[in-house]
């Protein structure tokens, strides 16, 4: 009873105790959760935009979609230019431990060449130390060592685990012909931000066709790098390069490139060039010029070598020339096949100039036949006065002279052709046998294109197709327009079969095969005069004259054995040409 | 809806309890709500994390088969070359026709009776 007594008297001053200390905890709690609100506060009021900003970093990943780069192809739908896979080596410099090691373990990976050539432990020594280099940079944490290396290459490196060593995947291109078709293809080399960029040939044409549109994929991964697939997706798809199916021939292109290069040597030549065009339709079959290089290794050339001869180099055309005028005044009926040359029998005076023949022969009463066969100087330029400037002007601006053909190459220029109304005496003799005149090898194979397709003249077109990853288009033929009539284009072309048959090159014409063809000795022009020695060879036919497969011309740059272009140009043309019979199935004439 | 009604001890009168359904009051309906709807989206959400370890799995796989394909398109090119595949057939022995015979044949006419 006592306790209980003792318990009633405590109970009071207990309850008041054990609510002052519940007063207590509970002043500690709210002071507590206070303080929690104005930490979350100051987390998510105050530093709230800091840290999500720095957890969207983390969270986000954007990253480039790189387009493939579209590929160039034969007719036959074989690569000429294809993209390819290959690796960019770097070096992660805080973790590369042995750097002698390592530059040495790595040079022969990176350098161009065998072990039997010869200065080969001397470039192994060179590239060593450059690596060595790079990997010494001081504040440098990462450093690219070499690009474009191959994937067998890569899986090597690989293999010999050294530390600090990665790779990135690029693209290149890779050309399964080599060096083949250099001038036109063009190469891809890099703009001014470090993207692939085409320069001149079809790569340089068509750049923005083959690049396609880079992508771009914004998207959330968790600290595994899982994608978090709730979260905000952002892509763009990349649109890939568009393939170029081209007109080329293969065998004809690999075959042209090695003839002419043969011919080059074997005649002493400087340089060459050689187009081979379907004159149904202006496509390139094939075309090839000397020196070249390789467009794998662009870097390792001049800019000299990249400019394409055949598109972009003018020159005087001499006597092809001779073709084309004598077509335009059969058309403009200033003469006929037989109209008789009343001035042929000595050289022509012009104003102070004399107009002689190439071998000083002079035959009176020369027919217009005779003046192609013989390729008389003199007989040319009473063509050149029958037509008259104006005529001889307008006919050369039909067949395209004086403006650029429109061929698909990037780098193409045109030979000037002198103002309408401008002309002298000097100037229309000169011009009537291809001197004091320029032009292209594009634009001259182009005109006789002309005259073998019955007077249509076609732009030169070196893409056929457009291939798309899931669409394919075509590009239609460009008729430019009729320049001569189809009666016209027969009796140039029966002259040219005559010349080709009986005229100076008639040692090496190819019996039966219904060639048309002229040959061309042009002077080459320097500081105002002519050179005495200096010559450019050349021929330009077609074959069978009757229903073409093909139009060629073959141009030699101061040949050494021989000036003539009957003794250089035309033998070659005709040892092109015997191959070219072959592929096209066309047969000798009984 | 029965509401059921409890006698208040003092007055003996009858007060209502609160609302049920199925005898079971509605707030107890809203907390199992919240709970299904909580275990629901966890459900989710650890298969969307799962269904994202996939997709990267899949990724992953994509990548290397896209490889593999490059490797072996490099492989076809290579071996397409016109240039390579003359070399191949010269080692092989086989020779450029020096000289071409081109045939005439008759055409054939049947014999008259």
């Amino acid at each position: 009873m006592s306790f209980i007594l003792f318990l009633k008297n405590l109970l009071p001053n207990f309850l008041e105790y054990m609510f002052t200390r519940l007063r207590i905890v509970t002043f500690t709690f709210i002071l507590l959760f206070l303080g929690i609100i104005v930490r979350l506060f100051f987390w998510q009021v105050i530093r709230g935009k800091d840290l999500s900003r720095n957890a969207r970093l983390q969270r986000e990943s954007g990253q480039k979609i790189t387009a493939p780069r579209g590929n160039i192809l034969a007719s036959d739908a074989t690569w000429m230019a294809a993209r390819s896979e290959a690796w960019l080596v770097y070096a992660s410099l805080p973790d590369v431990r042995d750097i002698s090691k390592t530059a040495d373990s790595l040079a022969p990976f990176f350098i161009d060449a065998e072990n039997s050539d010869p200065g080969y432990k001397a470039k192994l020594l060179e590239e060593a130390n450059r690596l060595k280099g790079l990997l010494q940079r001081d504040g440098v944490v990462w450093v690219p060592l070499k690009h474009s290396v191959g994937t067998g290459f890569k899986n090597n490196i690989q293999a010999l685990s050294l530390s600090g060593i990665g790779f990135e995947q690029e693209e290149t291109r890779a050309y399964p012909e080599s060096s083949s078709s250099a001038h036109l293809l063009g190469f891809v080399g890099k703009n001014e931000e470090g993207g692939d960029l085409g320069y001149f040939g079809l790569e340089g044409f068509y750049n923005l066709t083959l690049s396609g549109k880079k992508g771009f994929l914004a998207q959330e991964f968790d600290a595994r790098g899982t994608p978090i697939l709730l979260s905000d997706k952002n892509e763009v798809s990349a649109i890939g390069g568009v393939d170029l199916l081209t007109h080329i021939v293969k065998p004809i292109q690999l075959n042209l490139e090695k003839e002419l290069k043969e011919g080059i040597e074997k005649y002493g030549a400087v340089g060459g060039t050689a187009i081979v065009l379907n004159p149904k339709n202006g496509g390139v079959l094939a075309m090839a010029s000397y020196p070249s290089y390789d467009p794998a290794k662009y870097f390792d050339y001049g800019d000299v070598f990249f400019k394409n001869p055949a598109v972009s180099d003018i020159f005087e055309p001499g006597s092809i020339f001779k073709v084309v005028v004598m077509a335009a005044a059969l058309d403009a009926d200033a003469v006929e096949i037989d109209t008789k040359c009343d001035i042929c029998d000595k050289p022509l005076k012009v104003d102070k100039y004399e107009i002689e023949t190439w071998n000083n022969e002079y035959s009176p009463d020369s027919t217009m036949l005779e003046v192609i066969v013989n390729s008389d100087n003199v007989g040319m330029a009473f063509v050149g006065q029958k037509l008259g400037a104006d005529k001889l002007y307008d006919y050369l601006s039909s067949f395209g002279f004086g403006e650029k053909t429109g061929v698909d190459l990037q780098g193409e220029v045109s030979g000037k052709l002198r103002k309408k109304g401008t002309w002298n005496v000097v100037d229309l003799a000169t011009a009537s046998f291809g001197q004091g005149i320029s032009a292209t090898p594009i634009q001259i194979v182009s005109a006789v294109s002309a005259i073998a397709n019955g007077g249509k003249l076609f732009a030169p077109q070196v893409v056929d197709e457009l291939w798309g990853e899931s669409w394919k288009e075509d590009i239609k033929e460009s008729l430019i327009g009729e320049v001569i009539s189809k009666e016209s284009a027969e009796e140039i072309t029966q002259m040219m079969v005559e010349a080709a048959k009986n005229g100076e090159s008639k040692w090496t014409y190819k019996r039966g095969f219904g060639v048309a063809g002229k040959t061309g000795t042009a002077q080459i022009p320097i500081a105002g005069y002519y050179d005495k020695e200096k010559t450019i060879a050349s021929f330009v036919g077609f074959a069978p004259y009757d229903d073409p497969e093909f139009v060629m011309l073959v141009t030699l740059r101061e040949p050494q054995t021989s000036p003539w272009a009957s003794e250089t140009a035309a033998p070659l043309w005709y040892s092109i040409a015997e191959d070219l019979f072959i592929h096209f199935g066309i047969q000798p004439e009984k | 809806m029965k509401i059921k009604a409890i006698r208040n001890g003092k007055t003996g009168k009858k007060q209502p309890r609160g609302y049920r359904l199925l005898g079971i009051t509605i707030p107890f309906y809203l907390i199992a709500l919240v709970v299904l709807f909580g275990v629901v989206s966890i459900y989710f959400a650890v298969e969307m994390a799962s269904t994202g370890a996939v997709l990267a799995s899949i990724e992953s796989e994509k990548e290397i088969l896209v490889r593999k394909n490059q490797t072996l398109k490099g492989e076809l090119i290579a071996k397409s070359s016109l240039s390579q595949l003359g070399v191949d057939a010269e080692d092989l022995g086989f020779l450029k026709p020096q000289n071409v015979l081109y045939l005439v044949s008759e055409e054939s006419v049947a014999k008259l009776p």
